[in-house]
């Protein structure tokens, strides 16, 4: 038969996503615990004269549907007429946990489309000691194919191939009809009989070979990690390390990066002719570019040790306790991956919850999901601690700036389990989903995997953030060169001349003619109206102007003030943003960024939705613009007030 | 010549800008990729 799609389900965490990126060649990002694949994604198997089209479907227990996620299976594969619908469906299950990996295939073998039993994982199965007589598997499903694999070093992976291309076994018999999904009694019995028909065909097709089983090495490092005392102590250390290390080995490259550009600066004022494009060129793209680049050393470093710790499995530890420390607060065990996620990216995050089967509850995640710190703080963060936090050891051993870091991190999560008790006094919900969750072997780190993690977030953020913050700042420094004319010349006109034409006095001159300039400039005026709102939580007008345009993306702040204060430097393009940062002054003499307003800062984005990604999101997922309104609403006035109040304790 | 680059520049940005707001918020197909910064689908 001529096999056009393939469609592949199986169990969360049966290796789906590896499977896929093994015939894709595709670099999709895999997980070792559930909601990863959240939604279908396609890709195409190349062969010599033809692509067949793959289709990677969320993992699910059963095909009868529990959450949205696990809707997309039953919607595809209950339908014919879907535009999705399958020649072929590989169901792919964990070797070494048949008992419960068959219902699915049960399921859709019922189906009557043709269909491939792929047992995966048969590296962990050995280890456990079991061997699968497969043609004990073929008496009872003689219309499937079946084959071993171990997606994660292909093997079995071109005999895969084979069989999709050639050897399919069609189908005679003749399908049954799904139960509906809203007749749950129904589902229920069906699928206790097939669990006890798997249960029979278990006992007879799986060998435990005792002299295969591996001791677990493990076993002692594992109750560690989820001992409700310790397993807590160990996360806070990993933490604790993690902060304190991209601070450290992160910011020899940042001085770097920021040096380089501020001399590139300075080198294309001196070979281009003067002009306005060599303004725009020096004082506007190059400072905004330097701005994103700059951040990249932290980005690739807190990727890399975050994916070493999903690599190795202990993220699945983490979401086990973090579990246990979320119900007390309202949030159930699957709130734990969102918002896990949105320490990374709110997006990735609100979309993982759509593994929460109970409405209301993804709709509290999905509120909260913001209010983790996510990558794209760091910029800010790492800027504003520069600033304002001295870079010294405390109990001898602590970085106090990494401990700042921390703290903000802390910060977020402490809030987010805050505001899900404040909103489910308002949101009630009367039953609660459990989370079902297996832990993975802990194992050595697959490093391509590792890198692949760091090179797709480092790229993410230079491209899909960069090219935002680029434009951003080409219209900053025209809104920050350009304004109304009689204003500014009235404005220059009131500057008393120097009398005595010599170098000095005409420098402070000239200095003070552009400082009124750039006062007075489309951005000044904006800046200045904007001023009142903002100066209680202790911001000038240029602080004000990057928080509006970081509204696009919170990094955006950091590139807006590279090129608000390149537009305003007066020809020093050789210093660096956070030097001419920490030498601005207010009105009456007093650094503008001091700890009293750079703490104020931190925390407002901490709390303030500055994420126009994540409003589009939250609207998507919540079919309404009332709830990523709201959303806005509620973070901006918690933002609003606790900046407010961290200006008026530390002033 | 630099002032046509400069308004070549600027109206670039605005109009890539101004895509990026109506691209966010134009009503989606439910996929991934609507998410600028988060994973994208690959077809």
């Amino acid at each position: 038969m001529n096999v056009n799609k393939i469609a592949l389900v199986g169990n969360p965490n049966t290796g789906k996503t590896s499977l896929f990126n093994a015939l894709t060649g595709l670099n999709q990002q895999v997980g070792n615990f559930p909601g990863v694949t959240v939604d279908k994604k396609v890709g195409k198997l190349k062969l010599q004269n033809r692509s067949i089209e793959i289709i990677d479907l969320p993992g699910t227990y059963s095909i009868y549907p529990r959450s949205k996620d696990e809707e997309v299976v039953y919607d595809i594969l209950s339908n014919p007429q879907h535009v999705d619908f399958p020649d072929v469906v590989c169901v792919i299950v964990d070797s070494s946990n048949l008992e419960r990996n068959l219902l699915l295939f049960t399921q859709v073998y019922a189906l009557a489309i043709p269909i491939v039993l792929v047992l995966n994982m048969s590296d962990i199965a050995f280890r456990k000691g079991k061997k699968i007589a497969i043609e004990k598997i073929r008496e009872q499903f003689p219309e499937a194919n079946i084959i071993e694999t171990n997606a994660r070093i292909k093997l079995g992976v071109k005999k895969l191939i084979d069989i999709l291309e050639k050897r399919i076994n069609p189908r005679n018999d003749v399908p049954k009809a799904l139960i509906s999904k809203s007749d749950v009694i129904a589902q229920q019995q069906d699928t206790e009989n097939k669990f006890q028909e798997i249960n029979e065909l278990v006992k007879s097709c799986v060998v435990q070979d005792s002299s295969l089983k591996t001791r677990h090495k493990v076993t002692r490092l594992d109750r560690l990690f989820v001992h409700p005392i310790w397993g807590y102590s160990i996360f806070l250390v990993v933490l604790l390390a993690l902060f304190q290390l991209i601070f450290t080995l992160a910011s020899f490259p940042m001085d770097l990066i920021d040096t380089l550009f501020g001399s590139l600066s300075a080198y294309l004022h001196g070979i281009l002719p003067a002009g306005m494009f060599t303004e725009l060129l020096a004082n506007g793209i190059i400072p905004g570019i330097g701005g994103v680049i700059i951040f990249v050393p932290q980005i690739v470093l807190l990727f890399f040790f975050i994916g070493i710790l999903e690599e190795t499995g202990y993220m699945s530890r983490v979401v086990f306790i973090m579990d246990r420390i979320m119900r007390p607060f309202g949030l159930n065990g699957k709130s734990v991956v969102p918002l896990l996620s949105s320490a990374a990216c709110a997006i990735p995050g609100v979309m993982a919850s759509r593994t929460i089967s109970n409405w209301k509850e993804r709709l509290i995640t999905i509120l909260v999901a913001p209010l983790m710190s996510c990558s794209a703080r760091i910029p800010v963060y790492t800027l504003l601690i520069s600033l304002v936090i001295p870079n010294r050891m405390v109990f001898g051993f602590l970085n106090l700036q990494g401990l700042t870091f921390f703290a903000l991190y802390a910060l977020g999560i402490i809030s987010a389990l805050l505001v899900a008790v404040v909103l489910r006094m308002f949101i009630k919900t009367k039953e609660e989903s459990v989370l079902l969750l297996e832990l993975p072997d802990l194992k050595s780190p697959r490093w391509k995997n590792v890198g692949i993690t760091v090179f797709d977030k480092a790229r993410l953020f230079l491209v899909g953030a960069g090219k935002i913050i680029v434009a951003i700042s080409i219209v900053l420094w025209a809104l920050g060169t350009f304004g109304p004319t009689e204003r500014i010349q009235n404005a220059v006109q009131k500057i008393e001349k120097p009398i005595n034409k010599n170098e000095v006095q005409l420098a402070a001159y000239e200095k003070q003619v552009n400082a009124v300039k750039f006062e007075n400039s489309y951005i000044g005026i904006l800046g200045k109206t904007i001023e009142p709102v903002i100066k209680p939580l202790g911001y000038d007008w240029k602080i004000g102007i990057s928080l509006i345009t970081s509204f696009a993306a919170r990094e955006v702040f950091v590139g807006s003030m590279a090129t608000i204060y390149s537009v305003d430097a007066d020809g020093e393009e050789t210093r660096s943003l956070l030097e001419k940062m920490k030498q601005e002054k207010n009105s009456d003499g007093q650094p503008v960024y001091r700890l009293a307003s750079g703490l104020s800062l931190m925390v407002f984005y901490v709390y303030a939705m500055q994420c126009m990604a994540t409003f589009a999101v939250v609207k998507r997922e919540t079919k309404s613009w009332k709830w990523p309104i709201i959303q806005l609403l509620y973070m901006g006035v918690m933002a609003y007030v606790s900046s407010w109040i961290i200006f008026q304790i530390f002033s | 010549m630099q002032e046509v680059l400069v308004i070549f520049f600027i109206v670039f940005a605005i109009v890539y800008l101004g895509k990026k707001v109506f691209y966010w918020l134009k009503p989606k197909e439910d996929t991934c990729e609507a998410c600028a910064f988060g994973k994208a689908t690959k077809e």
